[in-house]
């Protein structure tokens, strides 16, 4: 399918166009089936202008339905690629503290954007540091980029297309670390972002994750919280991406979170933190290999790793960089299978060439962001982003594209300065979103829903059979205590014990049944409790079940 | 598949338009653009006289010979090579195809057509030909092309002007 751009022009077109127009004032209106088909070959631009046209166009223009179809056909769009665009957030000298701007360029080009690629202030989020507002994610959810504030802890979402912010509700609450990520649900076709806060609550760790869509008044708790068993798998993921601005990343549907093995004592088997969306539960994903087991790895080598979606795949960057260029490398490595976590190389990008080395081994922070191209508009480009270039010019990001079947780098942005103040070592602020040229149609992985199902099973049924062994030891309780109450019982005349050591059995007998009794009734309560809690899909009464487990 | 019928005679694909006029293409013809001819050939057979009826009896004859027409092309079309030239030369075509003499009336009646025999190259390209003539204009220009009525209250129309103020118009 194509739009309207394509219709086939010549010459005389401009000619034609008036003809046509003159020939079809006569006023005939377009059957209602077929309005939709020709809405959905227009323009962005004269979707938003016709929402004035009247108002069932402008219900069906609004609703998700038409979205969703039109967002298909611009994007099967192979015949005509569109340039890929980068959304910037600049620093804004020359307008007053307190905006921040954005732009949309196409690279490539020198930084300072154009006074009309201004894409617009957020003038309405004020802030005592300017340009605090970072973006999060470098690749855009479905045209939807989430921007942080840090300083005001204030989320905003912006759409490039049609200029639209949505500001989040802020969050006044107390905390230590937090992070969101924003992900597209395709089951309900309805964006979700979720946010993970750390707090200390009376000396436990506790996570608050909430939800929020779009057109809520509030956030609102996820359906479940993070597992007791993912804990502080999740506090650490949570401090990595907050102190090491390593972002999490939307892909088949599930937010991941890379977790910093350096931050958790004991021994990571899992590497990535998983959020799905439609089901709203966490899962993880076994390491890789290389993560060895049992050594404690330093702060430093664990900055050296992010994650990054790539063709709708999520893949671990290692940054392999050393003194030695023959011997530098990044590697991409990408995962398989979300159930037995299998990472496979993917890309091994060496650093040993003298022009693709000089850029990727200055910088001090390097960061895969996306790629481009693929099937169809020529061969597919790996999208580096880096900063803080310590040899050249400091402080200074630069973007650039990587093609790993030629092995050749080209730069497409540069002359990017950083904020005025210098950042502290590790910090990287995203300071741009890769819209990218033609973007494959990423429905949602089925199978990928299906393995977070079988990864979340086994708690579900490791707390059922926690409770039917719960509830065993309860009868048996009680069996042993009515057993040990009617032998030791003569009071409804029985031989009576003749000796003083059967009447100390006795005794005994009686005592242990009593307080057999006593623990069992305790114990029976405990159950019920777990049961009710259980049934009721209580977070808080599932962590304790789960402490026991 | 369909029965192989016992005679060699090529099938045929009629189409029967108001007033009984009937249009005939090969069968291999239709099957290039026509969906529902593909999909048809599963669960029908042929019988006798070795055509398949497709009745349009409410569109006017002019506009389904036009898409005879154009089913014509296409499968001349999908039997030549691709290049660039065959590309330049069909887009010249196309525009020959929805010439001046094609008014809205019949614009409207080859959209269903097209869409009774499931033909989604006409489909797209009517369909760009009408976007094309509206993209651009201003609502009320639509209004008039289309012959709407305009229904907005004055907020939701000041709310969708605020909403698009970045949008040059």
């Amino acid at each position: 399918m194509s739009t309207a751009e394509e219709y086939p022009t010549n010459n005389n077109n401009n000619k034609r166009r008036k003809k046509a127009a003159a020939v079809s004032l006569s006023g005939l209106p377009l059957p209602d089936d077929l309005i939709t088909e020709v809405l959905l070959r227009l323009p962005i631009k004269s979707i938003l202008r016709f929402r004035a046209v009247r108002r069932s166009w402008a219900a069906l223009l609004s609703s998700k339905d038409f979205c969703s179809l039109h967002h298909m056909a611009i994007s099967s769009k192979v015949s005509q690629p569109q340039p890929p665009k980068i959304l910037l957030v600049s620093p804004t000298a020359t307008r007053s503290a307190g905006t921040t701007s954005l732009y949309l360029t196409s690279p490539p080009s020198r930084s300072r954007p154009r006074e009309d690629d201004l894409l617009f202030t957020l003038d309405d989020c004020p802030s005592p540091r300017p340009n605090s507002v970072d973006i999060v994610m470098p690749k855009p959810c479905y045209g939807l980029t989430l921007l942080y504030d840090a300083p005001e802890r204030a989320y905003h979402v912006c759409n490039a297309a049609t200029r639209a912010v949505t500001h989040l509700p802020p969050y006044t609450g107390p905390g230590l670390f937090s992070t969101a990520g924003l992900g597209f649900d395709a089951r309900t076709r309805e964006y979700k972002v979720l946010r993970l806060i750390t707090q200390h609550f009376y000396d436990k760790e506790v996570i608050s994750c909430d939800v929020y869509t779009p057109g809520a008044s509030r956030w609102r708790p996820a359906a479940h919280g993070v597992p007791f068993s993912l804990l502080h798998f999740a506090t650490s993921a949570i401090t990595h991406a907050e102190m090491n601005s390593v972002p999490p990343v939307f892909a088949n549907g599930f937010l991941h979170w890379l977790i910093n093995p350096s931050l958790v004592v004991r021994r990571p088997r899992a590497a990535v933190l998983t959020f799905s969306l439609a089901e709203e539960t966490f899962g993880s994903v076994r390491s890789p290999h290389f993560w060895t087991p049992g050594v404690l790895r330093s702060w430093a080598q664990s900055e050296k790793e992010h994650l990054v979606e790539l063709d709708d795949q999520l893949c671990i960057v290692r940054d392999l960089r050393s003194g030695i260029p023959s011997a530098s490398s990044l590697e991409i490595w990408k995962l398989l299978d979300y159930g037995n976590g299998g990472w496979s190389l993917s890309h091994r990008i060496e650093l040993s060439s003298r022009h693709v080395g000089r850029e990727l081994r200055d910088p001090q922070l390097v960061r895969v962001i996306g790629s481009v191209g693929g099937c169809g508009t020529g061969d597919k480009k790996i999208v580096i982003a880096t900063s803080k270039h310590l040899y050249h010019e400091k402080f200074q990001k630069k973007l650039h594209t990587y093609d790993p079947r030629r092995r050749v780098l080209e730069t497409i942005l540069w002359g990017l300065a950083a904020a005025a103040q210098p950042q502290p070592s590790g910090q990287w602020h995203n300071f741009l979103v890769w819209l990218g040229g033609t973007t494959a149609d990423n429905n949602g992985d089925p199978d990928g829903v299906v393995a977070a199902a079988a990864a979340a099973e086994p708690d579900q049924r490791s707390r059922g059979v926690f409770l039917c062994f719960a509830a065993f030891l309860f009868l048996a309780m009680m069996v042993i205590t009515f057993t040990v109450l009617i032998l030791s019982d003569d009071d409804e005349g029985r031989s009576p014990a003749k000796t003083k050591a059967g009447r100390q059995l006795q005794i005994a007998g009686q005592v242990f049944g009593f307080f057999f009794m006593i623990v069992g009734c305790f114990w029976g309560v405990f159950v019920l409790g777990f049961i009710t809690e259980a049934l009721e899909g209580n977070p808080e009464g599932k962590r304790t079940i789960d402490f026991f487990i | 598949m369909a029965a192989a019928p016992s005679g060699s005679r090529t099938r045929m694909v009629t189409l029967i338009s108001k007033g009984g006029r009937n249009f005939k293409m090969p069968e291999a013809v239709a099957l290039v653009s026509s969906r529902s001819c593909r999909e048809a050939l599963d669960y029908i057979e042929y019988r006798g006289n070795n055509t398949m009826m497709i009745k349009l009896l409410d569109i006017d004859p002019k506009p389904v010979s036009m898409l005879v027409n154009f089913c014509n092309h296409m499968a001349a079309a999908a039997t030549s090579a691709a290049s660039d030239d065959a590309a330049q030369r069909m887009r010249e075509w196309e525009e020959r195809f929805l010439g001046d003499d094609v008014d809205q009336a019949l614009l409207y009646d080859l959209l269903s057509a097209a869409i009774s025999i499931q033909a989604d190259g006409l489909i797209d390209l009517v369909c760009k030909r009408v976007a094309h003539m509206i993209k651009g204009k201003t609502p009320q220009e639509i209004r008039t092309i289309l012959g709407i009525q305009d229904d907005l209250t004055p907020d939701q129309r000041d709310e969708i002007r605020t909403d698009n103020s970045w949008i040059d118009i």
